[in-house]
Protein backbone atom coordinates (compact mmCIF):
# COMPACT_ATOMS: atom_id res chain seq x y z
CA UNK A 1 0.00 0.00 0.00
CA UNK A 2 1.26 3.32 -1.26
CA UNK A 3 -0.17 6.02 1.35
CA UNK A 4 2.85 7.31 2.33
CA UNK A 5 4.47 9.42 -0.12
CA UNK A 6 7.99 10.90 0.28
CA UNK A 7 6.57 14.19 1.53
CA UNK A 8 5.21 12.32 4.84
CA UNK A 9 2.81 13.66 6.64
CA UNK A 10 3.64 15.29 10.20
CA UNK A 11 2.49 13.79 13.34
CA UNK A 12 -0.83 15.72 13.86
CA UNK A 13 -2.00 15.31 10.27
CA UNK A 14 -0.72 12.00 9.69
CA UNK A 15 -4.93 10.29 10.10
CA UNK A 16 -7.55 12.60 10.72
CA UNK A 17 -8.29 13.07 14.33
CA UNK A 18 -11.56 11.88 14.40
CA UNK A 19 -11.13 8.39 12.86
CA UNK A 20 -8.31 7.81 14.86
CA UNK A 21 -10.48 8.55 18.33
CA UNK A 22 -13.71 7.05 16.76
CA UNK A 23 -11.41 3.94 15.72
CA UNK A 24 -9.50 3.77 19.18
CA UNK A 25 -13.18 3.89 20.74
CA UNK A 26 -14.28 0.92 18.94
CA UNK A 27 -10.65 -1.07 19.96
CA UNK A 28 -11.46 -0.10 23.81
CA UNK A 29 -15.31 -1.93 22.81
CA UNK A 30 -12.76 -4.80 22.21
CA UNK A 31 -13.25 -4.40 18.24
CA UNK A 32 -10.71 -6.53 16.27
CA UNK A 33 -11.26 -4.22 13.24
CA UNK A 34 -10.08 -1.49 15.20
CA UNK A 35 -6.73 -2.98 15.63
CA UNK A 36 -6.84 -4.40 12.28
CA UNK A 37 -7.33 -0.96 11.38
CA UNK A 38 -4.51 0.76 13.39
CA UNK A 39 -1.87 -1.80 11.82
CA UNK A 40 -3.24 -1.59 8.44
CA UNK A 41 -2.09 2.76 8.85
CA UNK A 42 0.64 2.38 10.96
CA UNK A 43 2.35 -1.28 9.97
CA UNK A 44 5.18 0.71 7.68
CA UNK A 45 5.93 4.12 9.41
CA UNK A 46 6.31 1.61 12.42
CA UNK A 47 8.94 -0.11 10.56
CA UNK A 48 10.48 3.18 9.26
CA UNK A 49 10.73 4.58 12.83
CA UNK A 50 11.80 1.63 13.81
CA UNK A 51 14.81 0.90 11.64
CA UNK A 52 16.08 4.35 12.86
CA UNK A 53 15.96 3.10 16.01
CA UNK A 54 17.89 0.25 16.05
CA UNK A 55 18.85 -1.14 11.99
CA UNK A 56 17.63 -4.47 12.70
CA UNK A 57 14.56 -5.75 10.51
CA UNK A 58 13.92 -8.78 12.89
CA UNK A 59 13.80 -6.93 16.10
CA UNK A 60 11.92 -4.22 14.91
CA UNK A 61 9.09 -6.79 13.21
CA UNK A 62 9.32 -8.49 17.17
CA UNK A 63 8.11 -5.34 18.41
CA UNK A 64 5.77 -4.22 16.05
CA UNK A 65 4.34 -7.64 16.65
CA UNK A 66 4.44 -7.13 20.88
CA UNK A 67 3.25 -3.80 20.16
CA UNK A 68 0.25 -4.45 18.65
CA UNK A 69 -0.79 -7.15 21.41
CA UNK A 70 0.45 -5.15 24.20
CA UNK A 71 -2.22 -2.24 23.00
CA UNK A 72 -5.05 -5.03 22.24
CA UNK A 73 -4.07 -6.70 25.97
CA UNK A 74 -4.41 -3.40 27.88
CA UNK A 75 -7.29 -2.06 25.81
CA UNK A 76 -9.93 -1.42 28.77
CA UNK A 77 -7.47 1.03 30.50
CA UNK A 78 -6.21 2.56 27.28
CA UNK A 79 -6.93 6.38 27.65
CA UNK A 80 -6.99 8.34 23.90
CA UNK A 81 -3.95 9.32 23.37
CA UNK A 82 -4.02 13.27 21.37
CA UNK A 83 -2.14 11.45 18.29
CA UNK A 84 -2.06 7.99 17.98
CA UNK A 85 0.77 7.71 15.57
CA UNK A 86 2.89 9.63 18.76
CA UNK A 87 1.43 7.01 20.67
CA UNK A 88 2.68 4.08 19.29
CA UNK A 89 5.90 5.61 18.14
CA UNK A 90 6.42 5.98 21.81
CA UNK A 91 5.54 2.49 22.43
CA UNK A 92 7.47 0.87 20.19
CA UNK A 93 10.88 2.74 20.74
CA UNK A 94 10.37 1.84 24.77
CA UNK A 95 9.36 -1.95 23.39
CA UNK A 96 13.18 -2.00 21.12
CA UNK A 97 15.07 -0.73 24.18
CA UNK A 98 13.72 -2.86 26.02
CA UNK A 99 14.41 -5.35 24.42
CA UNK A 100 17.90 -4.75 22.63
CA UNK A 101 20.97 -5.28 24.38
CA UNK A 102 22.79 -1.87 25.12
CA UNK A 103 26.16 -2.75 23.16
CA UNK A 104 24.01 -3.32 20.39
CA UNK A 105 22.12 -0.30 20.48
CA UNK A 106 25.54 1.81 20.98
CA UNK A 107 27.61 0.14 18.34
CA UNK A 108 28.65 2.53 15.58
CA UNK A 109 28.61 2.01 11.93
CA UNK A 110 30.24 -1.01 9.93
CA UNK A 111 29.29 0.37 6.73
CA UNK A 112 31.93 0.59 4.34
CA UNK A 113 31.53 3.97 3.11
CA UNK A 114 34.41 3.86 -0.04
CA UNK A 115 30.99 3.08 -2.23
CA UNK A 116 29.07 6.04 -1.16
CA UNK A 117 31.12 8.81 -3.27
CA UNK A 118 30.19 8.92 -6.65
CA UNK A 119 27.15 10.86 -7.47
CA UNK A 120 26.17 12.06 -10.68
CA UNK A 121 22.43 11.77 -11.14
CA UNK A 122 19.18 12.66 -8.78
CA UNK A 123 18.74 9.57 -8.51
CA UNK A 124 22.22 8.27 -7.40
CA UNK A 125 22.36 11.46 -5.09
CA UNK A 126 18.90 10.36 -3.51
CA UNK A 127 20.05 6.82 -3.02
CA UNK A 128 23.42 8.09 -1.37
CA UNK A 129 22.13 10.22 0.65
CA UNK A 130 19.56 6.75 1.96
CA UNK A 131 23.24 4.72 2.42
CA UNK A 132 25.06 7.21 4.31
CA UNK A 133 22.27 8.14 6.62
CA UNK A 134 21.86 4.33 7.39
CA UNK A 135 25.46 4.45 7.94
CA UNK A 136 24.94 6.73 11.08
CA UNK A 137 24.49 5.65 14.66
CA UNK A 138 21.35 4.20 15.83
CA UNK A 139 21.02 7.33 17.96
CA UNK A 140 21.76 9.91 15.09
CA UNK A 141 18.97 7.99 12.37
CA UNK A 142 16.25 8.23 14.52
CA UNK A 143 17.16 11.83 15.41
CA UNK A 144 16.90 12.61 11.66
CA UNK A 145 13.78 10.57 10.94
CA UNK A 146 12.14 12.10 13.75
CA UNK A 147 13.48 15.90 12.51
CA UNK A 148 13.79 15.78 8.77
CA UNK A 149 11.29 12.69 7.76
CA UNK A 150 8.75 13.11 10.24
CA UNK A 151 9.20 17.07 10.52
CA UNK A 152 8.84 17.13 14.14
CA UNK A 153 9.45 19.91 16.24
CA UNK A 154 12.27 19.59 18.73
CA UNK A 155 9.92 20.05 21.36
CA UNK A 156 8.02 17.18 19.87
CA UNK A 157 11.80 14.98 20.14
CA UNK A 158 11.87 15.74 23.52
CA UNK A 159 8.74 14.40 24.94
CA UNK A 160 9.27 11.11 22.51
CA UNK A 161 12.40 10.55 23.65
CA UNK A 162 13.11 12.29 26.84
CA UNK A 163 16.34 13.85 25.64
CA UNK A 164 16.91 17.28 26.10
CA UNK A 165 16.98 20.09 23.47
CA UNK A 166 20.92 20.67 23.70
CA UNK A 167 21.68 16.95 22.92
CA UNK A 168 19.25 16.90 20.13
CA UNK A 169 20.68 19.36 19.03
CA UNK A 170 24.34 18.32 19.12
CA UNK A 171 23.77 14.99 17.73
CA UNK A 172 21.93 16.46 15.01
CA UNK A 173 25.16 18.77 14.16
CA UNK A 174 27.03 15.43 14.29
CA UNK A 175 24.91 14.01 12.12
CA UNK A 176 24.61 16.38 9.17
CA UNK A 177 28.84 17.01 9.85
CA UNK A 178 29.51 13.11 9.16
CA UNK A 179 26.54 12.71 6.46
CA UNK A 180 28.04 16.26 4.65
CA UNK A 181 31.79 14.57 4.93
CA UNK A 182 30.29 11.10 3.11
CA UNK A 183 28.89 12.56 0.41
CA UNK A 184 31.73 14.25 -0.52
CA UNK A 185 32.54 17.64 -2.23
CA UNK A 186 32.95 16.82 -5.19
CA UNK A 187 29.67 14.32 -5.59
CA UNK A 188 27.77 17.61 -3.78
CA UNK A 189 28.93 20.42 -6.08
CA UNK A 190 28.62 18.31 -9.52
CA UNK A 191 25.02 18.11 -8.79
CA UNK A 192 24.59 21.85 -7.42
CA UNK A 193 26.23 22.91 -10.58
CA UNK A 194 23.67 21.01 -12.52
CA UNK A 195 20.83 22.14 -10.26
CA UNK A 196 21.78 25.67 -10.65
CA UNK A 197 21.75 25.62 -14.20
CA UNK A 198 18.24 25.15 -13.85
CA UNK A 199 17.33 28.29 -11.61
CA UNK B 1 22.74 34.88 13.44
CA UNK B 2 25.73 34.54 11.88
CA UNK B 3 24.71 32.64 8.85
CA UNK B 4 27.58 34.34 7.43
CA UNK B 5 29.87 32.02 9.23
CA UNK B 6 27.70 28.71 8.18
CA UNK B 7 28.91 25.43 7.18
CA UNK B 8 26.92 22.97 5.42
CA UNK B 9 26.11 21.33 8.64
CA UNK B 10 25.40 24.11 10.74
CA UNK B 11 22.32 24.82 8.20
CA UNK B 12 20.99 21.59 8.53
CA UNK B 13 20.95 21.63 12.39
CA UNK B 14 19.22 25.41 11.89
CA UNK B 15 15.59 25.21 12.53
CA UNK B 16 15.34 28.49 10.71
CA UNK B 17 17.13 26.83 7.86
CA UNK B 18 15.39 22.92 8.07
CA UNK B 19 11.94 24.90 7.98
CA UNK B 20 12.92 26.95 5.03
CA UNK B 21 13.32 23.74 3.06
CA UNK B 22 10.72 21.46 4.93
CA UNK B 23 7.76 23.49 5.79
CA UNK B 24 8.59 26.58 3.33
CA UNK B 25 6.31 29.43 3.65
CA UNK B 26 6.25 33.14 2.27
CA UNK B 27 8.71 34.28 5.29
CA UNK B 28 11.25 31.92 5.43
CA UNK B 29 11.25 31.98 1.53
CA UNK B 30 11.49 35.83 1.93
CA UNK B 31 14.51 35.72 4.29
CA UNK B 32 16.47 33.01 2.76
CA UNK B 33 16.03 34.22 -0.57
CA UNK B 34 17.82 37.78 -0.09
CA UNK B 35 19.72 36.30 2.20
CA UNK B 36 21.68 34.10 -0.51
CA UNK B 37 21.53 37.26 -2.62
CA UNK B 38 23.25 39.41 -0.59
CA UNK B 39 26.47 36.35 0.24
CA UNK B 40 26.68 35.32 -2.82
CA UNK B 41 29.67 33.30 -1.68
CA UNK B 42 27.88 31.13 0.65
CA UNK B 43 25.47 29.98 -2.08
CA UNK B 44 26.57 26.55 -2.76
CA UNK B 45 26.95 25.84 0.70
CA UNK B 46 23.06 26.45 0.91
CA UNK B 47 22.56 24.27 -1.79
CA UNK B 48 24.59 21.58 -0.47
CA UNK B 49 22.48 21.54 2.92
CA UNK B 50 19.26 21.85 0.66
CA UNK B 51 20.27 18.69 -1.42
CA UNK B 52 20.60 17.17 1.51
CA UNK B 53 17.61 17.47 3.29
CA UNK B 54 15.66 17.38 0.17
CA UNK B 55 17.03 13.78 -0.30
CA UNK B 56 16.30 12.42 3.48
CA UNK B 57 13.59 9.54 3.31
CA UNK B 58 12.87 6.32 4.42
CA UNK B 59 10.64 4.05 2.35
CA UNK B 60 11.34 0.88 3.89
CA UNK B 61 7.60 -0.73 3.60
CA UNK B 62 7.27 -4.43 4.72
CA UNK B 63 6.83 -6.40 2.46
CA UNK B 64 3.07 -8.52 1.78
CA UNK B 65 4.36 -11.92 3.57
CA UNK B 66 6.16 -10.35 6.55
CA UNK B 67 2.73 -8.15 6.79
CA UNK B 68 0.37 -11.02 6.76
CA UNK B 69 3.30 -13.05 8.89
CA UNK B 70 3.07 -10.20 11.45
CA UNK B 71 -0.65 -9.72 11.82
CA UNK B 72 -1.07 -13.69 12.25
CA UNK B 73 0.84 -13.64 14.73
CA UNK B 74 -0.75 -10.86 16.27
CA UNK B 75 -4.08 -12.13 15.94
CA UNK B 76 -3.25 -15.89 17.44
CA UNK B 77 -2.31 -13.47 20.51
CA UNK B 78 -5.26 -11.74 20.65
CA UNK B 79 -7.47 -14.83 19.81
CA UNK B 80 -6.31 -16.76 23.04
CA UNK B 81 -7.96 -16.26 26.45
CA UNK B 82 -5.68 -15.11 29.20
CA UNK B 83 -2.86 -13.82 27.24
CA UNK B 84 0.88 -14.25 28.02
CA UNK B 85 2.65 -11.36 27.46
CA UNK B 86 3.84 -10.26 24.10
CA UNK B 87 7.48 -11.33 25.51
CA UNK B 88 6.36 -14.63 26.41
CA UNK B 89 4.97 -15.52 23.29
CA UNK B 90 7.96 -14.46 21.25
CA UNK B 91 10.36 -16.41 23.53
CA UNK B 92 8.30 -19.20 22.64
CA UNK B 93 7.97 -19.01 19.35
CA UNK B 94 11.89 -19.15 18.68
CA UNK B 95 11.90 -22.42 19.71
CA UNK B 96 12.42 -24.75 16.82
CA UNK B 97 9.46 -27.26 17.88
CA UNK B 98 7.17 -24.28 18.24
CA UNK B 99 8.14 -23.26 14.58
CA UNK B 100 7.31 -26.85 13.30
CA UNK B 101 4.20 -26.92 15.30
CA UNK B 102 3.37 -23.48 13.77
CA UNK B 103 4.02 -24.64 10.56
CA UNK B 104 1.92 -28.03 10.66
CA UNK B 105 -0.47 -25.75 12.17
CA UNK B 106 -0.59 -23.37 9.09
CA UNK B 107 -0.55 -26.38 6.76
CA UNK B 108 -3.26 -28.08 8.19
CA UNK B 109 -5.28 -24.76 8.38
CA UNK B 110 -4.72 -23.82 4.72
CA UNK B 111 -5.87 -27.53 3.37
CA UNK B 112 -8.73 -27.12 5.11
CA UNK B 113 -9.72 -23.30 4.52
CA UNK B 114 -8.98 -23.66 0.01
CA UNK B 115 -11.64 -25.99 0.13
CA UNK B 116 -14.16 -23.82 0.15
CA UNK B 117 -15.14 -20.03 -0.71
CA UNK B 118 -15.54 -17.36 2.36
CA UNK B 119 -18.27 -15.94 2.90
CA UNK B 120 -19.30 -12.40 5.12
CA UNK B 121 -22.47 -11.85 5.61
CA UNK B 122 -24.50 -8.96 8.10
CA UNK B 123 -27.68 -9.03 9.71
CA UNK B 124 -30.00 -5.92 9.52
CA UNK B 125 -29.04 -3.48 11.33
CA UNK B 126 -25.08 -4.68 12.09
CA UNK B 127 -22.16 -3.34 10.43
CA UNK B 128 -18.69 -5.13 9.78
CA UNK B 129 -15.27 -4.51 8.71
CA UNK B 130 -13.66 -7.31 6.99
CA UNK B 131 -9.67 -6.91 6.20
CA UNK B 132 -8.13 -9.59 3.19
CA UNK B 133 -4.96 -11.60 2.19
CA UNK B 134 -4.00 -8.94 0.40
CA UNK B 135 -4.80 -5.99 3.24
CA UNK B 136 -7.77 -4.87 1.42
CA UNK B 137 -10.35 -3.28 3.64
CA UNK B 138 -14.21 -3.65 3.01
CA UNK B 139 -17.01 -2.62 5.39
CA UNK B 140 -20.26 -4.47 5.02
CA UNK B 141 -23.08 -2.31 5.32
CA UNK B 142 -26.35 -3.90 7.10
CA UNK B 143 -28.13 -7.07 4.98
CA UNK B 144 -24.93 -7.34 2.88
CA UNK B 145 -22.82 -10.21 1.52
CA UNK B 146 -19.38 -10.47 0.89
CA UNK B 147 -17.39 -13.55 -1.12
CA UNK B 148 -14.18 -14.49 -1.42
CA UNK B 149 -12.50 -17.32 -3.00
CA UNK B 150 -10.10 -19.23 -1.46
CA UNK B 151 -7.07 -18.96 -3.32
CA UNK B 152 -8.29 -15.35 -3.60
CA UNK B 153 -4.74 -13.89 -3.27
CA UNK B 154 -2.80 -16.22 -5.25
CA UNK B 155 -4.61 -16.32 -8.79
CA UNK B 156 -3.84 -13.92 -11.74
CA UNK B 157 -6.68 -11.35 -10.47
CA UNK B 158 -8.65 -10.77 -7.48
CA UNK B 159 -12.15 -10.99 -7.50
CA UNK B 160 -15.07 -10.66 -4.60
CA UNK B 161 -18.74 -10.97 -5.13
CA UNK B 162 -21.30 -8.59 -3.80
CA UNK B 163 -24.91 -8.29 -2.62
CA UNK B 164 -26.10 -5.54 -0.43
CA UNK B 165 -23.57 -2.58 0.01
CA UNK B 166 -20.34 -1.99 1.09
CA UNK B 167 -17.30 0.18 0.88
CA UNK B 168 -14.17 -1.08 -0.42
CA UNK B 169 -10.72 0.21 -0.04
CA UNK B 170 -8.57 -1.88 -2.03
CA UNK B 171 -5.08 -2.86 -1.13
CA UNK B 172 -2.27 -2.20 -4.45
CA UNK B 173 -0.70 -5.61 -5.28
CA UNK B 174 1.90 -6.47 -7.47
CA UNK B 175 3.08 -10.02 -7.83
CA UNK B 176 6.60 -9.89 -10.37
CA UNK B 177 6.60 -6.40 -11.14
CA UNK B 178 2.54 -6.87 -12.19
CA UNK B 179 -0.27 -5.03 -11.23
CA UNK B 180 -2.87 -7.62 -9.89
CA UNK B 181 -6.66 -6.35 -10.59
CA UNK B 182 -8.81 -6.55 -8.17
CA UNK B 183 -12.27 -7.23 -9.58
CA UNK B 184 -15.79 -6.72 -7.71
CA UNK B 185 -18.83 -8.71 -9.59
CA UNK B 186 -21.94 -7.47 -9.00
CA UNK B 187 -25.63 -8.65 -10.27
CA UNK B 188 -25.04 -6.35 -13.20
CA UNK B 189 -21.63 -4.54 -13.10
CA UNK B 190 -18.06 -5.80 -12.82
CA UNK B 191 -15.98 -3.17 -11.35
CA UNK B 192 -11.92 -3.59 -12.26
CA UNK B 193 -10.11 -1.64 -9.70
CA UNK B 194 -6.13 -0.39 -9.56
CA UNK B 195 -6.16 0.13 -5.79
CA UNK B 196 -8.77 2.60 -4.43
CA UNK B 197 -12.03 3.36 -2.43
CA UNK B 198 -15.36 3.36 -3.22
CA UNK B 199 -18.73 2.60 -1.90
CA UNK B 200 -20.96 -0.09 -3.70
CA UNK B 201 -24.63 -1.29 -3.85
CA UNK B 202 -26.16 -3.95 -5.24
CA UNK B 203 -29.89 -3.75 -4.32
CA UNK B 204 -33.10 -3.97 -6.22
CA UNK B 205 -31.56 -4.59 -9.43
CA UNK B 206 -30.01 -1.78 -9.20
CA UNK B 207 -26.13 -1.46 -8.97
CA UNK B 208 -24.81 2.01 -7.67
CA UNK B 209 -20.69 2.87 -7.67
CA UNK B 210 -19.46 5.67 -5.95
CA UNK B 211 -15.37 6.43 -6.25
CA UNK B 212 -13.90 8.32 -3.20
CA UNK B 213 -10.30 8.11 -4.43
CA UNK B 214 -8.13 6.26 -7.30
CA UNK B 215 -9.97 5.13 -10.14
CA UNK B 216 -11.90 1.96 -11.47
CA UNK B 217 -13.46 0.63 -14.59
CA UNK B 218 -17.15 -0.81 -15.15
CA UNK B 219 -17.67 -3.39 -17.16
CA UNK B 220 -21.37 -4.07 -17.92
CA UNK B 221 -21.54 -8.10 -16.60
CA UNK B 222 -23.66 -8.93 -19.43
CA UNK B 223 -21.94 -7.00 -21.91
CA UNK B 224 -18.33 -6.47 -21.98
CA UNK B 225 -17.80 -3.64 -24.42
CA UNK B 226 -20.15 -1.16 -22.04
CA UNK B 227 -17.64 -0.04 -20.09
CA UNK B 228 -17.14 3.36 -17.87
CA UNK B 229 -14.20 5.04 -16.32
CA UNK B 230 -14.96 6.40 -12.88
CA UNK B 231 -13.13 9.37 -11.67
CA UNK B 232 -13.33 10.50 -7.71
CA UNK B 233 -16.42 12.04 -6.58
CA UNK B 234 -18.61 10.73 -9.41
CA UNK B 235 -20.78 7.79 -8.76
CA UNK B 236 -22.10 5.24 -11.69
CA UNK B 237 -25.50 3.64 -11.73
CA UNK B 238 -26.54 0.32 -13.84
CA UNK B 239 -30.01 -1.19 -13.45
CA UNK B 240 -31.37 -3.74 -14.92
CA UNK B 241 -33.20 -2.27 -17.53
CA UNK B 242 -31.11 0.68 -18.94
CA UNK B 243 -28.92 -0.82 -21.57
CA UNK B 244 -26.26 1.80 -20.95
CA UNK B 245 -24.67 2.93 -17.73
CA UNK B 246 -24.86 6.72 -16.35
CA UNK B 247 -22.62 8.48 -14.61
CA UNK B 248 -23.04 11.66 -12.90
CA UNK B 249 -21.17 13.64 -9.92
CA UNK B 250 -21.88 13.18 -6.30
CA UNK B 251 -21.02 14.01 -2.69
CA UNK B 252 -19.38 10.52 -2.25
CA UNK B 253 -19.63 11.27 1.47
CA UNK B 254 -23.72 10.29 0.94
CA UNK B 255 -22.77 7.46 -0.16
CA UNK B 256 -20.35 5.96 2.20
CA UNK B 257 -20.96 7.69 5.65
CA UNK B 258 -23.12 5.01 6.74
CA UNK B 259 -19.21 3.70 7.70
CA UNK B 260 -18.81 6.22 10.81
CA UNK B 261 -22.09 5.17 11.88
CA UNK B 262 -24.14 8.13 10.27
CA UNK B 263 -26.09 8.90 7.16
CA UNK B 264 -25.60 11.86 5.56
CA UNK B 265 -27.90 13.29 3.07
CA UNK B 266 -28.16 16.26 0.78
CA UNK B 267 -31.24 16.66 -1.22
CA UNK B 268 -32.09 12.67 -1.21
CA UNK B 269 -35.57 11.97 -2.54
CA UNK B 270 -37.74 10.46 0.55
CA UNK B 271 -38.53 7.76 -1.97
CA UNK B 272 -34.82 7.01 -2.11
CA UNK B 273 -34.70 7.24 1.12
CA UNK B 274 -37.27 4.85 2.62
CA UNK B 275 -36.20 1.66 -0.24
CA UNK B 276 -32.54 2.39 1.57
CA UNK B 277 -33.80 2.54 5.21
CA UNK B 278 -36.18 -0.70 4.20
CA UNK B 279 -33.25 -2.29 2.97
CA UNK B 280 -30.40 -1.92 6.08
CA UNK B 281 -33.00 -2.20 9.26
CA UNK B 282 -35.23 -5.13 7.56
CA UNK B 283 -38.64 -2.77 7.55
CA UNK B 284 -40.63 -1.31 5.08
CA UNK B 285 -41.13 2.49 4.92
CA UNK B 286 -44.55 3.11 3.07
CA UNK B 287 -45.49 6.67 1.79
CA UNK B 288 -48.72 6.61 1.26
CA UNK B 289 -48.77 10.59 -0.23
CA UNK B 290 -47.65 10.71 -3.62
CA UNK B 291 -46.25 14.58 -3.25
CA UNK B 292 -44.58 13.18 0.32
CA UNK B 293 -42.35 10.74 -2.04
CA UNK B 294 -40.97 13.52 -4.40
CA UNK B 295 -39.82 15.94 -1.27
CA UNK B 296 -36.57 15.76 -0.65
CA UNK B 297 -34.67 15.20 2.57
CA UNK B 298 -31.09 16.76 3.72
CA UNK B 299 -29.44 16.29 7.07
CA UNK B 300 -27.78 13.21 9.32
CA UNK B 301 -28.59 10.68 11.68
CA UNK B 302 -27.31 7.70 13.19
CA UNK B 303 -27.32 4.73 11.82
CA UNK B 304 -28.16 2.45 14.78
CA UNK B 305 -31.28 4.47 15.30
CA UNK B 306 -33.67 4.17 12.86
CA UNK B 307 -36.24 5.69 15.36
CA UNK B 308 -33.85 9.37 15.08
CA UNK B 309 -34.49 9.62 11.82
CA UNK B 310 -38.37 9.31 11.26
CA UNK B 311 -38.36 11.59 14.74
CA UNK B 312 -36.15 14.41 12.57
CA UNK B 313 -38.75 13.67 9.91
CA UNK B 314 -41.41 14.51 11.64
CA UNK B 315 -40.26 17.37 12.68
CA UNK B 316 -39.22 18.76 9.01
CA UNK B 317 -42.86 17.75 7.05
CA UNK B 318 -46.15 17.84 8.68
CA UNK B 319 -46.59 14.53 8.75
CA UNK B 320 -47.75 11.36 10.65
CA UNK B 321 -46.10 8.54 11.55
CA UNK B 322 -47.75 5.00 12.21
CA UNK B 323 -45.97 1.86 12.73
CA UNK B 324 -47.57 -1.71 12.64
CA UNK B 325 -45.27 -4.46 13.06
CA UNK B 326 -42.15 -3.79 10.60
CA UNK B 327 -44.17 -1.07 8.78
CA UNK B 328 -43.83 2.38 8.86
CA UNK B 329 -46.52 4.23 7.13
CA UNK B 330 -45.78 8.33 6.14
CA UNK B 331 -48.87 9.85 5.57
Amino acid sequence: MDRESRNAPSVSDAESASDGHYWWQRLRESDADALAYFYDQHADWLLRYGLSVIYERAIVKDAVQELFLVIWNSRHTLSAPKSVRFYLMASLRRLILKNVRTDLRLCDPVEDMADIVTTDSAEEMHQAVQKAVRSLPARQQELIFLKFYQKMTYEQIEELTGLKYQILRNTIHRAMKSLRTMLTQHAVTSLTAVFLLFL
Amino acid sequence: MDYHKFEVQDFLADEHFTSWVLKPDAEHEDFWTTWIRLHPDRREVVQQARHILENIDFSETWTKTERSDMWNYIQTGTSKSGIPSGRKIQRWLRMPYAAVFALLLCAGGWFYLTSRPVRFQTPYGKQRSVTLADGSRITLNANSELTVRQDFENGAKREVWIRGEAFFDVAKMTRDGKKIPFIVHTDQLDIHVLGTAFNITNRRGRVDVALEHGSVKLVDAHNAANTILLEPGEKATQTITDALLKKEIVDVKEYSGWRRKVFQYKGKKLRELAEMIGDSYGIEVIIENEALKEETFTGSFPTDSVETFFEKLGKLYPLEIAKNGDKYYLR
